[in-house]
């Protein structure tokens, strides 16, 4: 697909365009040269020779252009690879580009250019040093393990922050290359995470998570300071030391909702600034966290908020839980994606946490404008928070939803309604009613939709709904869907009993149109007729068995089986047939109603927030959030008697007259 | 996290890709296509495909989608998220996003990539330290550059970023000192069949153009800061200043920004600017709608358009209206009524037939109307800005607020 012409104008407007060096043909347009593979970029490798900068930027701008488009120009590695050396920054930056994504395949010729990345990383120029680290880091070559430790370790000594902070992606990256080294790593992480400067700190966690996120002793010392910290670290900073939290919480402090007099710790917050987790001396011995996580402002970024939704919604206390619903309402005016995920979440959470969204409840009325899955998403949320006092409003949305021209919102909304009933016991007759009103429209999918709700609604209380199920049977001639009429044929079946005079005449319509119906209703079929010649053989014997004959040389083997697996029960060859007697016993059994519930019930072994809970299955990589300890281990693991200064001197030289930090101090 | 990166057009074409890690082979996106066979609109994508190997999260901006693969676990908003920092970026410097401009500037939009993410994770996403990174391309740097062979790429470290207000250069200078604030508040909201409020919202923002020289220290308040329901902040406003005294209180970046935003709703009494008698009935084809303004103090009600998606047997629509003019395209369906600005002494009507598919029931229901509008000097909520100070600068700066009411998401059933 990508030799089209399509491509074809690869020379830059931008750039050099217009400087009077005549140019080779463009090579990009090579692909109908095939047959001159080996002279292929000869001219791009002409223009990386020559000794003018700007001829080689040209050249390299073109190289980085095909490898934007995913060409191959492997074999251009040796006459890139040697402008490595180049002096211009711009040449030199997309060598870098280069090189990173084929150092891998041509590992012996990337071996060249390593010298030059180790004089680099003793530039003066913080800058050159920093992305020396970055890129000498990325080449994924296992000989210069070794070359990449020892520029690591150099860097973290580092007088620059810069550098320092580019750290945060080489430590993890060394380790995917060489997972042997992560001893001396880890070393190197927890000097890192003792440094004072926010910077460093910040990308010292983002290493801690990514090569040893289960040395959860590492952090006793520093968790403090990762707490207070949180308001200056940039937002993807902010979501490893809120995730850091969430698992230090899960498993160095006890679950605050078990404890019967006040938790160890709780939680004051106002919601609008970036989380911070602050820790009070109440008693000698007993630690008190108040954890003020503030301004998770949606400029800031929504996963902050949703990693504080994450971090709430499993170690706070019940009570708590409501600061995080406003900013989650809030993201919902978002992306169409972010609403997506947001709203997963709010339908996870809104089954076990009622209450909190309760007062929201308008917020998630369907527009018709809203794409299919996000309809789908709010319907769920609404039939999860329908209470006895909300549902004549939720219900006079639904029946609005219902006439919508989105078929598969429309069959959702029943769906709702039916869960709605069978939840609430107030409104099940009037769900009903409006369900059965629904079968005389003239909507075929609705009327499907219906009519399988009403049979997994009246499976609950069948002997008050005589009629409806009377109605139902009416409706055969008319609904052509499938499940629909499966539905009605297994409904009359079932409760033959309560419409004994309808009953026989619905198998004789049936019968007349057996061999055009779908397998679906043919199986029903069969299982109405072998339940009527159980309870009404006088009407029924003959047309039993002359459906018995119709299936019996079905072209479906399914129905043939059945038909043959059935037959033993009505028409048994020999009489003393024990099946024959148990028959109605087996077939007319009383069935446990269906229970109607939600999708999202057994999402909840997730973290919130997860891939994992998005899709609804494991992930790979997912780990588990541990349980809460029993007992919670010794609090003085966290006691540092200089952290307060530290923190204090941070901010004092950080931020002089911010008055946010004063407000920080004053929990101490 | 982030391995690559796949960007791909209208026509199914992926023409740009990048990536942080080892190479994935574009083949990839083979199950990106096979969903999106599956759906009929792009809005109706779901965000997070998951395949044997690897998990597509993508976004649908500027009729591109931009695909993000992972490998393992990773929270889905955070990826969501980036993909949308990485077209603000593209937007921010190119001045719009399209698939040419992405092409024509391939060079820059890679070394974008490489300095926005590394090794799949966030590296530096502020626009303003980008901008020092990598200059924005223009056409007077692009001679520049040609004549002086100077290049697009910063070689020192960016001023800001090391510095304890990130979000703020030093050393900005102007000869004319001037602070705007709009203050826009976008309402809400869905009307059903009677012409009653079923739901509505005020979502507001507070906009500003800040082009002080210096270090300016502002503070601004509001004459009625309870109104506010739910508001959330620029980081660089001090939300402890705001917590105790109501008071926004912040060192501007430079230029453009977002200061504030706001909520205001289920709890107070949200007023419609805006009233739409409609009489329409598809089954005997007739059509005859009537706008009017409600609540507005006086002010006009501008800019006012009506669009209204037909179902698909509505084949054409012959109508006569009062005032502006209509159109209906035959293929979305979309019937749009670009009234203008309303004359109270007048109103505005549309009156006419509507032509269905023959042999085709129509159906039971009819359309939404979504509308649009605009009303300038007013804020709905009656949020008025109270007084702008500046501290640790020594000049006077011209100060102006706007207030500007709008249509937000406003949808009327019928």
């Amino acid at each position: 697909m990508s030799n089209n012409g399509s491509y074809g104008n690869n020379r830059p407007s931008s750039g050099l365009g217009g400087s009077d060096i005549e140019y080779p043909s463009d090579p990009a347009s090579g692909s109908f040269f095939v047959l001159h593979d080996y002279k292929k970029h000869e001219d791009l490798k002409q223009m990386l020779d020559m000794n003018k900068d700007s001829v080689k930027l040209e050249a390299m701008k073109r190289i980085i252009g095909m490898v934007a488009k995913g060409r191959d120009t492997s074999n251009l590695f040796p006459a890139v690879v040697k402008n490595v050396v180049s002096k211009n920054i711009e040449v030199k930056k997309l060598v870098y580009v280069y090189l990173v994504r084929y150092a891998e395949e041509q590992q012996d010729l990337a071996l060249l250019s390593i010298s030059t990345f180790q004089r680099a990383l003793k530039d003066p120029n913080q800058l050159i040093r920093a992305s020396a680290l970055r890129v000498l880091s990325s080449i994924r070559v296992s000989v210069i393990v070794r070359i990449v430790m020892l520029a690591i370790r150099d860097s973290a000594s580092d007088m620059s922050p810069y550098v320092q902070w580019n750290l945060k992606h080489a430590i993890p990256k060394l380790h995917s290359l060489d997972p042997e080294q992560k001893e001396e790593l880890v070393l190197l992480i927890d000097t890192l995470l003792s440094d004072r400067t926010t910077l460093v700190v910040g990308s010292a966690v983002m290493a801690f998570e990514e090569v040893c996120p289960e040395r959860i002793d590492l952090m006793h010392k520093h968790f403090r300071k990762l707490c207070n910290l949180l308001v200056d670290v940039d937002e993807w900073g902010q979501l490893i030391i809120i995730k850091i939290g969430l698992c230090y919480a899960r498993t160095q402090l006890a679950d605050p909702n078990l404890q019967v007099p006040p938790p160890t710790y709780y939680i004051t917050l106002g919601f609008n600034k970036p989380v911070t987790f602050c820790y009070r001396q109440q008693t000698l011995n007993q630690q008190r966290i108040s954890r003020a996580l503030d301004d998770v402002t949606n400029e800031c970024c929504p996963q902050v908020v949703m990693s504080v939704c994450r971090l709430y919604h499993h170690v706070a206390p019940r009570s708590e839980v409501g600061v995080v619903t406003k900013s989650l309402i809030r993201l919902l005016r978002s992306h169409r994606e972010v609403q997506s995920v947001v709203l997963n979440c709010i339908a996870s959470m809104s089954l076990s946490r009622k209450g909190l969204f309760k007062p929201h409840l308008k917020s998630f009325f369907v527009r018709s404008s809203d794409p299919t899955h996000i309809k789908l998403l709010k319907l769920e949320i609404l039939t999860n928070l329908a209470t006895e006092t909300s549902i004549s409003f939720v219900l006079r949305e639904f029946q609005t939803y219902v006439s919508s021209t989105d078929k598969q919102f429309v069959a959702a909304t029943i769906q709702a309604i039916g869960r709605c009933a069978a939840n609430i016991r107030e409104v099940t007759d009037t769900c009903l009613d409006g369900l059965v009103a629904m079968l005389s429209g003239r909507d075929e999918a609705v009327v499907a939709e219906s009519v399988v709700v009403i049979r997994k609604l009246l499976q609950s209380q069948p002997a008050r709904h005589k009629d409806i199920v009377g109605r139902t049977a009416r409706l055969l001639s008319t609904v052509t869907v499938p499940q629909a009429r499966a539905s009605i044929l297994w409904l009359i079946g079932e409760y033959c009993r309560l419409v004994p005079h309808i009953a026989p005449d619905v198998l004789r319509t049936i019968a007349n149109t057996f061999t055009a119906e779908q397998d679906i209703v043919k199986l029903q079929a069969l299982n109405l007729a072998v339940k009527l010649y159980l309870t009404n053989p006088e009407q029924t014997t003959l047309l039993c068995q002359y459906i018995f004959s119709l299936a019996r040389y079905d072209q479906n083997y399914d129905i043939r089986d059945r038909s043959r697996f059935l037959r033993q029960f009505v028409f048994p060859i020999t009489n003393d047939s024990s099946l024959a007697k148990h028959a109605i016993n087996i077939f007319l059994a009383s069935k446990p109603a269906p229970l109607l519930k939600s999708k999202f019930k057994d999402r909840e072994c997730f973290q919130l927030g997860s891939l994992s809970h998005y899709i609804d299955t494991r992930a790979a990589g997912y780990h588990d959030l541990p349980d809460f300890p029993q007992v919670a281990p010794d609090p003085s693991v966290r006691d540092v008697p200089d952290a307060p200064v530290a923190v204090e001197a941070v901010s004092a030289t950080q931020k002089s007259g911010h008055t946010k930090h004063s407000f920080f101090k004053l929990q101490y | 996290m982030i391995h690559s990166l796949f960007i791909i057009n209208s026509s199914g074409d992926v023409f740009m890709e990048k990536h942080w890690k080892s190479v994935i082979s574009r083949s990839v996106c083979d199950y990106f296509f096979d969903e999106q066979r599956k759906v009929g609109c792009p809005e109706d994508m779901p965000p997070v495909i998951a395949t044997p190997h690897h998990y597509l999260i993508s976004i649908h901006r500027c009729s591109m989608f931009f695909v993000a693969v992972c490998m393992t676990e990773v929270p889905p908003l955070f990826v969501i998220e980036f993909l949308h920092r990485v077209v603000d970026t593209f937007d921010d410097y190119f001045s719009e996003c399209t698939e040419s401009i992405i092409k024509e500037n391939y060079v820059v939009v890679y070394e974008l990539l490489d300095e926005m993410l590394d090794n799949g994770f966030p590296l530096a996403t502020e626009s303003n330290i980008l901008k020092e990174l990598i200059k924005p391309p223009n056409i007077l740097r692009t001679i520049a550059n040609t004549v002086t062979g100077k290049s697009n790429v910063s070689s020192t470290l960016p001023s800001g970023q090391l510095s304890n207000v990130p979000w703020r250069r030093t050393g900005v200078k102007y000869t004319n000192n001037e602070a705007y604030f709009d203050v826009v508040e976008e309402v809400d909201a869905i009307i059903d069949k009677s012409g009653s409020t079923i739901f509505a919202e005020i979502q507001g923002y507070v906009d500003c153009c800040i082009k002080l020289s210096g270090m300016p220290d502002l503070t601004l308040s509001f004459m009625n800061p309870r109104l506010f329901d739910d508001v959330s902040f620029h980081p660089c406003v001090r939300f402890k200043r705001w917590e105790s005294e109501r008071i926004l209180s912040f060192i501007p970046p430079d230029g453009n920004l977002r200061l504030m935003s706001y909520h205001i709703g289920s709890q107070s009494v949200v007023a419609i600017p805006i009233y739409v008698r409609h009489v329409v009935s598809l089954r005997e084809g007739r059509l005859d709608i009537t706008v009017g303004p409600k609540q507005t103090v006086g002010r006009t009600v501008e800019n006012v358009v009506l669009e209204i998606p037909m179902p698909k047997c509505v084949l054409n629509c012959v109508l006569t209206p009062t005032q502006g003019k209509y159109s209906f395209d035959p293929v979305s369906r979309i019937l749009v009524w670009d009234v203008g600005r309303i004359d109270n002494t007048r109103l505005p009507t549309i009156k006419g037939s509507i032509t269905l598919q023959m042999g085709v029931q129509a159906a039971d229901s009819n359309p939404n109307i979504n509308v649009k509008f605009t009303i300038n000097q007013l804020a709905v909520s009656g949020l008025k800005v109270n007084r702008l100070d500046m501290y640790g600068e020594k000049y006077k700066p011209f100060k102006g607020v706007k207030y500007i009411t709008k249509a937000g998401k406003f949808q009327i059933r019928m």
